[in-house]
């Protein structure tokens, strides 16, 4: 599957870095045109999440397959396109380093119709971008 | 995974923003909610702030019948009034703290709470 990285190093300590994951809603707070995240299970294990992009709504379901506070966070998106999201926080000193991984299937039907591979790599690649200047930027001061 | 196309969802508050200001040090953002429904902002905003890190401070005294009301938050620099009218509300924030892409980013986190929280 293809992948996309993006790292930053983010002015807190790991475990509250950290705590940025381990709540599914808060992600709604950081991940560009995500609305809504829902039905959320008592252990926080598995969530609906739903994208709202000008009236198209893409909803489907998730579940978390690791979470190794404070170093790693990861879930995966079951429905539809599959794609495995992995957040890492390696402490360096007062600081965190951050990065997060997105590997994803790519749509060949979709693909076909809306977009070649490498803008697709591209938009998931400034996706991820936005991510995790979002979470440096609530983090700091 | 489904993709739908929906222009009109019940389930959202139409919220648009009809003012904003931007300085060194404070911005601040005027939103127009139509009131569709009964909505706690109180629990709206304070969940939302939550989600932000940033520790709610709900003004409980006063009565819901006066207004404006409000939550504040980080220490008193950053508040949110809300006042009802017969068919809107209107909704302001003042961020008086932090960097100016750290404000932009928080209005527009409590912007999405408005529209899109149950």
């Amino acid at each position: 599957m293809p992948k996309v990285t993006e790292n930053a190093v983010i002015t807190a300590p790991a475990e509250k870095v950290f705590q940025m994951f381990v709540e599914p809603e808060r992600a709604v707070m950081f991940v560009p045109g995500l609305s809504r995240i829902s039905n959320v299970s008592p252990d926080k294990r598995s969530w609906d999440f739903e994208f709202n992009w000008l009236g198209l709504v893409v909803s489907g379901h998730s579940e978390c397959t690791a979470s190794e506070a404070p170093k790693k966070y990861q879930f995966k998106t079951l429905t539809g396109n599959k794609s495995t999201w992995t957040y890492r926080c390696e402490p360096d000193g007062s600081k965190t380093k951050l990065s997060l991984e997105v590997e994803y299937e790519v749509p060949q039907q979709q693909l076909a119709r809306f977009a070649s591979e490498t803008v697709l790599q591209k938009m998931n690649q400034n996706t991820a971008r936005e991510i995790v200047s979002h979470i440096k930027t609530l983090l700091e001061p | 995974m489904s993709v739908r196309f929906r222009p009109i969802d019940w389930r959202r508050t139409w919220v648009v923003q009809i003012n904003s200001s931007s300085a060194d040090q404070s911005s601040s953002y005027i939103w127009l909610a139509i009131q569709n429904r009964k909505r706690d902002w109180a629990a709206v905003f304070s969940s939302a702030l939550n989600l932000l890190m940033e520790t709610p401070e709900v003004t409980r005294d006063v009565p819901r019948d006066v207004q404006p009301q409000e939550v504040r938050f980080a220490e008193g620099a950053g508040r949110i009034t809300w006042q009802r009218t017969w068919f809107w509300i209107i909704i302001r924030l003042q961020l008086n703290s932090f960097s100016p892409k750290k404000r932009a980013l928080i209005a527009a986190a409590l912007l999405k709470s408005a529209r899109y929280t149950d």
